[in-house]
């Protein structure tokens, strides 16, 4: 698992920490059932607060992304593949909303864009 | 959830400073940073906590117990850094840990030596020839070293170079680890209290501006800049102490999205530092 | 309140040592100058002596602790205020009944080994004496101390040597304003006087009609005394910000 907070960042620590464990789930670097580490050693690892730490776990278990079994710690829930399926596509439409507005703001045309994106897209093959 | 600290409607008069109407709580197993210029009134609450000054009113209780009816059982589970740790300057470190020790009956004489030994002490050495840094280092090691369920500092920062006080966040995180520990303590250096607090009490002039918890600090509170012509009645009501300049204003703001609906799109707005909020609190109450 | 004792000790050992030094040294020096010079001890003198060393020498951990702050380390501690209010008195106490003990064995040192012999030793190292000395002394502490208590140290003693001083003071001030108005109204003030030397030689005359029984007495007394001062110190030590 890897973390790390940019306290420039205008985000709140909580959705940062929150963000980069759900990208990790969702990109499938942590499994489901992998433990997560403890409310107060990620606190001591990243150097943050307790509370914070437990903010973020506990918006991730209200979203469904880790679950909490009293006493022995955090899990990463059992996801069904059609909601991680959803849940990546969200981030795709996401990142692709992004660019549609800063093209918009440059002026570049639905042509041009979608252009752009056949050219993007063949070159990851 | 349990509250190790409970204060309520505390009160202390002096002849030049009066304490009023004091009250916040501190939930088991997080850390509290008590907040505001010198002279404040932060030692003086610790000091009330601690029964070495009497109250004029209100209660504390400490554990879910009064403070004063079981204190000698409620001080045994007190780890306690005073800002100016006054020891005997013609004894070494050693002898004063001797004095000290018994009174504690879980004194843990392994990890005062471990700790000892972590600071880079000598026990050998009389506490005269000891720096302001290291005197405070030795206070921090007693207050550790008989397992205290409460840590309570009072400016355990000030006098120790930067690279303590990261070694000493580090051992805090480390005590923090079990939860049934919990952290009260004042300082004026914020960026110590950044990291490590869970819940920020700020006070100035004797009375509590707020005690909330950090993260709700900085989601509500921010620096709010922008042209002079935004300033008006209406406008001035969400902002905390307001610094205007021939080229703008810069000011605070604890309610971060009215101020982005009043103000519109023409303001820039920043993350507020608890420096920030301390400074720009402090001259609104002395314009007030 | 063991542990209190024995830091006291802890703390002041070596300015113990020094004090176990130096009080029988000074109380050498008093006796052979005043022998030699004035051509016998004064008893006044040398009483007076005596109480200085054994006060001051008693204050000594009070004194430490107030130099380097310590009230504010031990309140913090797991301990009640009163433990430390008992402990300071045990201590003090101690300290006058060991320095007084060492005052009393320089004495004897002089009359045997160094053979200066003096006829006002007769009264100073008899039982009645010693008592009166004790006594006088425990006295002396037990009024002091509530001060301290109450004011902090500095401020404590020179509240407790006023009012001393002001005791002392008043005695020939009263008999001063007793003989002058005497003189503008003539009347007869020479009776209070009476009175007054009348219950004093009635009080030192008690020891020989109770014989025995003066010196539980004078214990039940001092007892008190120490008892009410304890009382006092705790209810003012409990209340002061440290």
């Amino acid at each position: 698992m890897k973390i790390i907070i940019a306290n420039s960042s205008p985000d709140p620590i909580y959705e940062q920490v929150g963000k980069q464990i759900k990208s990790q789930i969702i990109s499938g670097d942590l499994d489901e059932g992998d433990a997560l580490p403890s409310i107060r050693t990620l606190a001591k690892e990243l150097q943050i607060s307790v509370i914070t730490t437990k903010r973020a776990y506990e918006e991730l278990e209200k979203e469904g992304f880790i679950d909490t079994v009293g006493g022995k710690g955090c899990f990463v829930a059992m996801q069904n593949k059609e909601f991680l399926k959803e849940k990546k596509m969200k981030t795709v439409e996401e990142k692709l909303s992004e660019a549609v507005k800063d093209a918009k703001k440059l002026g570049v045309n639905m042509k041009d864009l979608k252009e752009m994106l056949s050219i993007l897209y063949n070159e990851e093959e | 959830m349990e509250n190790v600290i409970e204060i309520q409607n505390l009160r202390k008069n002096y002849d030049d400073f009066t304490l009023k109407d004091v009250s916040f709580s501190l939930p088991e197993g997080y850390v509290m940073g008590l907040i505001g210029p010198n002279g404040a009134g932060k030692t003086t609450i610790i000091k009330l906590i601690m029964n070495l000054i009497m109250k004029n009113g209100g209660g504390i209780k400490i554990f879910g117990k009064n403070h004063t009816e079981h204190e000698v059982e409620i001080k045994s589970r007190i780890g306690f850094v005073y800002d100016t740790p006054n020891y005997y300057e013609h004894l070494n470190l050693k002898q004063i840990k001797n004095i000290i020790a018994p009174f504690y009956s879980n004194w843990d004489e392994p990890v005062f030596v471990s700790l000892v030994d972590k600071f880079d002490l000598p026990l050998k050495k009389i506490i005269r020839k000891f720096s302001r840094g290291m005197v405070m280092k030795a206070a921090i090691a007693i207050a550790l070293s008989h397992h205290a369920d409460l840590i309570i500092m009072d400016e355990p920062t000030s006098g120790l170079d930067p690279v303590f006080r990261r070694e000493l966040l580090d051992l805090l995180y480390e005590l923090l680890q079990n939860e049934k520990k919990s952290i009260l303590f004042s300082t004026h250096i914020t960026s110590d209290l950044e990291r490590i607090a869970d819940y920020i009490t700020l006070i100035l002039d004797g009375k509590i501006i707020f005690s909330r918890s950090k993260d709700e600090i900085f989601e509500n509170y921010a620096i709010v800049k922008g042209g002079n012509e935004l300033l008006n009645e209406e406008t001035k009501k969400y902002l905390k102490g307001i610094r205007t300049g021939e080229f703008g204003f810069e000011s605070l703001t604890d309610n971060l999205s009215e101020v982005k609906k009043k103000f519109g799109p023409d303001i820039v707005i920043d993350r507020a530092s608890l420096e920030d909020i301390m400074y720009y609190s402090n001259l609104r109450n002395n314009h007030a | 309140m063991l542990d209190l004792i024995k830091k006291d000790f802890i703390v002041c050992w070596i300015f113990l040592l020094g004090i176990a030094i130096l009080i029988p040294f000074i109380t050498t020096i008093a006796i052979v100058a005043m022998i030699e010079d004035f051509g016998g001890l004064i008893i006044g003198i040398f009483t007076f002596i005596t109480i200085a060393l054994c006060i001051a020498s008693s204050f000594i951990f009070i004194g430490v602790d107030t130099a380097s702050n310590a009230d504010m380390i031990y309140a913090s501690l797991p301990v009640k205020r009163s433990a430390i209010v008992y402990a300071r008195y045990f201590s003090s106490m101690l300290q006058v009944i060991v320095s007084f003990t060492l005052i009393i064995l320089t004495c004897l040192s002089s009359v045997y080994v160094f053979n200066k012999s003096d006829p006002a030793f007769e009264l100073l190292l008899s039982l009645r004496g010693i008592t009166s000395m004790i006594t006088f002394l425990l006295l002396i502490l037990s009024f002091i101390l509530p001060f301290v208590f109450k004011f902090a140290f500095g401020k404590g003693i020179t509240a407790a040597l006023i009012t001393q001083i002001c005791f002392v003071i008043s005695v020939p001030v009263f008999k001063f304003l007793m003989k002058a108005l005497n003189g503008i109204w003539e009347f007869d003030f020479a009776f209070f006087t009476k009175l007054l030397n009348d219950i004093l030689k009635w009080i030192i005359s008690l020891p020989r009609v109770l014989g025995i029984y003066a010196y539980l007495l004078i214990f039940i007394i001092v007892s008190m005394m120490i008892f009410i001062s304890i009382i006092l110190s705790v209810r003012f030590y409990n209340r002061r910000d440290l």
